[in-house]
């Protein structure tokens, strides 16, 4: 018998025999997990364990216990923080959702003319930061707000600031979750479902209650727990509200626990496990509803739902018009008038409209173009970082059988969930602990810190978007070119990342202007005396210079969505000239016809 | 030499390839046949090392290609594969996909060697074409240009031919019988049609439920199948159920079909004197009995149940002691009335049941 030439026959034994079972995809896979630990995994656990052990992570080491967990009981401030983030986050989840359905049914049953104008304003408030619409309410409805000073409604500051207007401002602002998770379901028409019920003789409102609205539940339910995970996380309302109306959250709390002195890293870690445990909670009810709810009744026969009557059809119009002007026109309206504005209180007259914000903000000591040139650079390194993780984790689930495949996408989907603030606490824990510290990898205080949350931020999102596009690309089609000797690295540039191309520029794109206005990661673990462009806005704010803050949003807005369209313009060029469909000629061809 | 050793593979609790083993000499084109689900995809693919076995070795000469939990990776392999989908990159050209292994040629080999593929898939005109410009018959031209460029081992298909129409597949199956001659590789060809094996088949393998249940050319399978799931492969469409009956003849045996007796030649090994059998004809075996036939060994007597117009003739459904049978037959009858048919034993075979 000849001598077997494979080349782990003599090494099959000890970690000689582990490595060889190990295929290039596998070793992939293994930089992704560790990747995923360092970014979103080890913060994650540290802010669990600091839960039951306060301090272990920031030097200020407790007993192993559950006293730090009972603190939110004792302290009243921790109670009025639970209470209110339960009370927001439930109603916004309410009310969002309802909204959200509403106006998605609204727009699947009719032709309105407003309708494209509905879904693009729906992506753009998801995109938008929170702390951007929210200091446009307040613009809009403090007492010394355009509301009350321009438009004599004295009555509007009383309506918002209170628990329930709030609950509707964050419901203006997180509704898209609901609207566009409805608005997907509601694309096929399930004429024959309906057509059947009637024909067993229901009416139309047991047909409506019976067969669609039950056909549509996985949607909606998809839709509220997106928006009570939104809610609960976001730090942009009570961060733009500090200044205007006390209303503390659990988020809030854990930045202001950090930002006070004595600095309690400790109360902080308690207060993210807090925010953590429910974010957990919401989303395993969430699973636990939708058991057994798998609807599948897309057939052959599906059509695409074109909605009825005239374009433009008035109560559908109206409607639309409406969401429209209260969801964007007022909070960016308002913003953008401000920013034009010398005072607001002066009214919306020719002697009272001014650029010298902008100018403000352009000439006085390069803070904001410092912040803006800081925060755009991080953002860029982010959004190559995540486009970078995402699309090895995506290739790797979808295309290997890596035994740590199920981590992976478990990993992805449940950081989806994790607000900035709870992930840039499980930073200060890991990047500021002694042991690193000790190793001189501490990079708490330093702007490394904020690309890694910046890219942790961004992976999940990247990931959802990638596996979307990866599960259209055959299997075969990588096999194909392994079998033509190609190894991993040469599948991965000629195969499946031009396949993806499109895909992968939206989720880099996506991550840059997420990254941009990070508030939350930003006001958490900025460098101190290192201008970031969130911060430089909201203090602005804080500090009364409504003119100076929206100013400096729109241009950093505007120049952030420039440079998101001249990317996605030169890397849509640069796919269809990889696409091309004319025929052109080429050596092989040449060489064919001799 | 591939030499398959008692490969096994799993998924879950089950068990898709039960310690298979195979050898497929050089140069040899072997046929997988069997139906959906029975492990001859997966056996492909773990020759081609997309897999890795859970049980047993792949070896091609004397390298070890795979052995349990482990695989060399496809592409040190020196095999190549044409896939059920062609798996064409929708982004490259024709010349493109077919030179893609040939990287570490010089451009100019590359170019010829591109040139000369096209030229023996008889598609060298479309070297600028985009997978999407092509048709189904010129794709899967391109996915065997591709294969052949990196001169492998051997040759892997995977039911190339299901994606095409009734007419191409025709034409297809002589030219591959034309260009596996030609280019002389060892060849690895699956397929649920074994009349498709045939046509250029050394060797054909017929699998059921991960096993090997019977091998051997295609000439010897036909005329001699060893179990009446493979006869229904290969073509013996009817089947009916009897007793064995004790009769004159050591090379013959009786079946006894209700009141009525057939006479068959004892082919099959396992077939005892007495029990239930299975008696499995091709329809082109079975004729109407005219009026001096009738009554001779080899007729049966039934009703006519169905007469069924397929075209260009009739498809007569015969019921013999409950049990149904068919033939063509260029003339119409009406259901109801009672026939005689002649069945060639020649042509039958039988298996216990």
């Amino acid at each position: 018998m000849a001598d077997i030439v494979h080349p782990v026959s003599a090494a099959r034994t000890g970690l000689g025999q582990r490595r060889a079972l190990l295929k290039a995809e596998d070793w992939l896979g293994l930089i992704v997990v560790a990747a995923l630990v360092i970014l979103v995994l080890a913060p994650m656990a540290t802010v669990i364990v600091q839960a039951f052990v306060p301090g272990l992570f920031s030097g200020q080491a407790n007993q192993i216990g559950f006293s730090g967990l009972g603190e939110v009981f004792s302290r009243p401030l921790w109670q009025r923080s639970l209470s209110n983030s339960l009370f927001l986050a439930t109603s916004a989840a309410v009310i969002g959702g309802a909204m959200g359905t509403g106006l998605a049914i609204v727009r699947a049953n009719s032709r309105m003319v407003l309708g494209p104008a509905l879904d693009v304003a729906a992506w753009a408030i998801i995109v938008l930061p929170s702390f951007i619409i929210a200091q446009g309410w307040i613009l809009f409805a403090s007492r010394g707000g355009i509301a009350n000073n321009w438009l004599g409604l004295s009555f509007v500051p009383d309506l918002v600031f209170n628990p329930w207007g709030l609950a509707v401002v964050m419901s203006l602002k997180a509704f898209p979750f609901a609207y566009l998770t409805v608005t997907a379901a509601l694309q096929w028409r399930m004429d024959d479902f309906v057509h059947a019920a009637r024909l067993c003789g229901a009416s139309r409102l047991r047909v409506f209650t019976t067969i669609q609205v039950p056909m549509v539940l996985p949607a909606v339910l998809s839709g509220t727990a997106l928006i009570f995970i939104d809610v609960l996380g976001d730090f942009g309302l009570p961060a733009a509200l500090a200044t205007t109306y006390r209303f503390p959250t659990l988020t809030y709390a854990i930045y202001v626990a950090i930002n006070q002195s004595p600095i309690r890293f400790d109360l902080a870690g308690v207060l993210a496990f807090y925010v953590t445990a429910i974010m957990l909670l919401a989303v395993m009810s969430y699973f636990w509803v939708l058991r057994n709810r798998r609807y599948d009744f897309l057939g052959g026969k599906a059509r695409l739902q074109g909605g009825g009557g005239s374009r433009l059809a008035l109560w559908p119009n109206v409607i639309a018009l409406l969401a429209l002007v209260i969801t964007i026109v007022v909070p960016i309206g308002s913003s953008a008038l401000v920013s034009i504005t010398t005072r607001i209180a002066d009214g919306l007259a020719p002697a009272n409209l001014t650029l010298e914000h902008y100018a403000f903000v352009l000439d006085t000591g390069g803070a904001f173009l410092s912040a803006l040139r800081t925060s755009m650079g991080i953002a860029i390194m982010a959004a190559i970082g995540s486009g970078i993780i995402a699309a090895a984790a995506a290739y790797v689930v979808t295309f290997s059988d890596f035994r740590l495949n199920r981590l992976i996408d478990l990993t992805c989907t449940l950081s989806l969930a994790v607000p900035g603030v709870v992930l840039g606490i499980g930073y200060i824990f890991v990047w500021n602990s002694p042991f690193l510290d000790s190793l001189g990898l501490s990079l708490y205080g330093k702007p490394a810190i904020l690309i890694l949350a910046g890219i942790a931020g961004a992976v999940p999102i990247a990931v959802r978007v990638l596996l979307g596009a990866m599960a259209q690309v055959p299997a075969s089609m990588l096999s194909a070119a392994a079998l033509q000797g190609a190894a991993l690295p040469r599948r991965l540039m000629t195969i499946a990342i031009p396949l993806v191309a499109a895909a992968l520029v939206s989720a880099t794109l996506t991550a840059f202007g997420s990254a941009v206005f990070d508030l939350a990661i930003n006001s958490i673990l900025r460098p101190p005396r290192l201008d970031v462009l969130p911060v430089y806005v909201n203090r602005a704010f804080e500090q009364g210079q409504f003119g100076a803050a929206t100013a400096a949003t729109l241009l950093a807005g505007t120049l952030t969505i420039l440079i998101i369209m001249l990317a996605r313009l030169a890397a849509g060029l640069a796919i269809s000239r990889l696409w091309s469909v004319q025929p052109r000629r080429a050596k092989g061809a040449r060489h064919a016809q001799d | 030499m591939l030499r398959i050793e008692s490969l096994t593979r799993r998924f879950g609790d089950q068990t898709i390839l039960k310690a298979l083993s195979l050898d497929v000499p050089e140069g040899d084109v072997a046929c997988l046949v069997g139906p959906s689900g029975c492990g001859k995809s997966t056996l492909l693919r773990l020759v081609a090392g997309l897999d890795r076995p859970d049980g047993g070795q792949i070896r091609l000469g004397e390298t070890t290609l795979s052995a349990p939990g482990w695989a060399l990776e496809p592409h040190k392999r020196r095999l190549n594969m044409v896939f059920q989908d062609y798996a064409l990159w929708p982004h490259m050209r024709v010349s493109q996909i077919v030179g893609y292994g040939l990287r570490h040629m010089t451009r100019a080999d590359r170019d010829a060697r591109v040139a000369h593929l096209l030229k023996l898939v008889q598609i060298p005109h479309l070297a600028d074409r985009l997978p999407s410009q092509i048709s189904g018959g010129q794709q899967q031209r391109v996915a065997i240009a591709r294969a052949l460029a990196t001169d492998p081992d051997i040759l892997l298909l995977d039911e190339p031919l299901s994606n095409l129409d009734v007419q191409l597949r025709l034409e297809m199956r002589k030219e591959f019988s034309e260009l596996f001659k030609a280019v002389g590789k060892t060849v690895l060809y699956v397929t649920h049609d074994p009349l498709e094996a045939c046509a250029f088949a050394d060797t054909l393998v017929v699998m059921r439920e991960g096993e090997i249940e019977q091998m051997g050319s295609p000439e010897s399978l036909f005329a001699e199948p060893r179990s009446a799931w493979i006869a229904t492969l290969a073509g013996y469409e009817t089947r009916m159920e009897g007793e064995l009956t004790e009769i004159s003849g050591r090379d013959r045996v009786g079946v006894r079909i209700g009141d009525q007796l057939m006479e068959l030649p004892r082919r099959h090994i396992g077939l005892g004197r007495t029990g239930r059998a299975v008696v499995m004809v091709p329809s082109a075996a079975i004729s109407l009995a005219d009026d001096a036939g009738r009554g001779r060994p080899g007729t049966l007597k039934g009703q006519i149940t169905h007469c069924l117009f397929e075209g260009r003739g009739w498809r007569v459904v015969i019921d013999i002691e409950g049990q149904p049978l068919s033939l063509n037959s260029t003339r119409r009858f009406a259901p109801g009335g009672w026939t005689t048919v002649h069945v060639d034993a020649s042509a039958a075979a039988v298996f216990p049941q």
